[in-house]
């Protein structure tokens, strides 16, 4: 662990240092409410709070057995694919394709499982309302790692090292487990480690920090660009609306003009997914929920509503290391970040669904308005994307 | 004309409605002519994708009373989209309710909406809220 915060500190060291290597004056003035906007979308990083609904949340044997299974290919029906096969820690846990590829090929873009600590729902239709639950769906996905319970019992048969480990951080042996409980203590154990994955402090940390301690000398070396990107960003292209907080998203779902059908149908997103979750037998409201007050932890499970206008939306996604997280969007279907940007630029709406508000616009931005969006971005990730824990 | 004016202020101040519906801490929003809504939130200063409550109290020609049903909603005007939660009410005590489920999910203006049944007429009314 100290060896962990040692590299935490020099990874926050040298960002520092980069920072101010590079520092330009910026002389671009912030209005009081743009600082508060600003201030918003920080501190990072944001406190660790224990998933109370994982009993192995936040435990430090759980999250290295975690770790070891996220790698561990054995887990997938034919033991070639891991987690880590689509969430590669070298792509700051994406695979890098437009389309992820499982077993078999598959309809939507990898995510990143990095700042999911806080997060209220997860995938892109939010088909899970916690972390361990969602780490159990692509387990049993035919498409994904088609694994079975039966699979995994064998493969965490007390015979082997793992399996061994597993019982003791469990406090069960697998073999003795019925299948759903071993589904849960497996998620939950795989939760433990992903939710330890954090992004480091970034450029824009650092102005946001300073501009809140009125540090006027350290503001001045955010470059002037990224801070006409950023006031465009909480400004008149209003993508603060959604992105939002310190990890950039509001953590809800949005339709955005991207097409929904895919190569076997189409993928309504948000809309299927409060239908999934709420059928779940790993959701909140079911006994493998550990919090003594389920109340609490199962809110946004119980009060979620379907509707129409669900159709299409998909989740907002963090902005945290953006720019290294290419391609774009639930589907993949974009390449680049500018062209991201381009798409809001130009927006189609007649390709918006028609219940979905009138949020969005076309905003028609500039060739200079985009590159400043595109310097602030890049300001939202470290150049080698190191992860904190 | 000055005596009138000073007998109708009292009566104003005397009025039923005025005098016995109190609830500290809490803010009002007159319904129609014989009804008012108290209502506060908790916590008090509701935050961009927290849930919070809303606790409400009704009043009839100065008492609280119990409405038959009641619903609670939010939308944001300008954009022309609601909450993805759905409001659920519980009663909270004597002649008090909670709305819970209440999740903001941006910044900006939003408007609540409290629809009740009192007697055989449906009231529904509108308050707005700035949310930073």
């Amino acid at each position: 662990m100290k060896f962990v915060a040692r590299q935490f500190v020099f990874a926050s060291c040298a960002t520092l240092f980069s920072f101010f290597a590079h520092a330009t004056d910026n002389s671009v003035s912030i209005s009081p409410a743009e600082k508060a906007a600003i201030v918003s979308l920080g501190p990072w990083p944001p406190k660790f709070i224990r998933d109370v609904s994982n009993r192995h949340s936040g435990k430090p044997h759980a999250q290295a057995l975690g770790k070891k299974l996220f790698f561990a290919s054995g887990l997938s029906g034919d033991g070639t694919r891991a987690c880590a096969s689509c969430h590669n820690p070298g792509l700051l846990f994406t695979d890098a394709r437009a389309l992820a590829l499982g077993v078999l090929p598959l309809t939507r873009h990898t995510p990143s499982v990095v700042n999911l600590g806080a997060a209220r729902w997860f995938g892109w239709g939010g088909e899970s309302d916690s972390l361990w639950s969602h780490s159990i769906r692509p387990l049993l996905a035919k498409n994904e790692m088609g694994s079975s319970a039966g699979h995994i019992r064998n493969f965490l048969s007390t015979q082997t090292a793992l399996g061994r480990e597993f019982s003791s951080v469990t406090g069960g042996a697998a073999n003795r487990l019925d299948d759903d409980s071993l589904l849960a203590e497996l998620g939950k154990v795989l939760a433990a480690y992903q939710e330890t994955l954090v992004t480091p402090r970034t450029a824009f940390d650092l102005f946001r920090d300073a501009l809140e301690n009125n540090n006027e000398a350290k503001t001045r070396a955010y470059p002037a660009a990224a801070v006409r990107g950023l006031k465009l960003f909480i400004g008149s292209a209003q993508c603060v609306l959604c992105h939002s907080g310190p990890s950039f998203t509001n953590g809800e779902f949005a339709e955005i003009g991207i097409p929904y059908f895919t190569h076997s149908g189409v993928d309504s997103g948000r809309y299927s997914g409060i239908k999934i979750v709420v059928n779940s037998r790993f959701n909140l409201l079911s006994p493998y929920n550990d919090d003594p007050n389920r109340d609490s932890s199962s809110r946004h499970t119980r009060h979620v509503s379907l509707s129409q206008r669900n159709w299409g939306e998909f989740k907002v996604p963090s902005l945290r290391s953006v720019a290294h997280t290419a391609p774009y969007m639930h589907n993949g279907s974009i390449a680049t970040l500018r062209e991201v940007v381009q798409h809001y630029s130009n927006m189609d709406l007649d390709r918006i669904h028609a219940d979905s508000g009138s949020l969005l616009r076309p905003l028609k931005l500039t060739k200079s308005q985009i590159d400043d969006l595109l310097a602030f971005l890049s300001t939202l990730g470290s150049d080698n994307g190191t992860l904190t824990h | 004309m000055a005596k009138r004016l000073i007998v109708f202020v009292m009566l104003g101040l005397l009025s039923p409605l005025a005098i016995a519906c109190k609830w500290p801490e809490a803010e009002s929003v007159r319904v129609d002519s014989d009804h008012v809504l108290f209502y506060r939130f908790a916590p008090e200063q509701p935050a961009v994708g927290e849930f919070f409550l809303m606790n409400l109290k009704f009043c009839r020609d100065g008492k609280f009373v119990d409405p038959d049903s009641i619903r609670a909603d939010a939308t944001m005007p300008a954009h022309a989209h609601g909450m993805n939660y759905r409001v659920t009410i519980a009663q909270a005590g004597h002649q008090i309710y909670e709305a819970r489920g209440f999740l903001l999910h941006m910044t900006g203006l939003w408007r609540f909406e409290i629809v009740f049944k009192d007697g055989k007429k449906r009231r529904r009314v509108l308050f707005d809220y700035q949310l930073n």
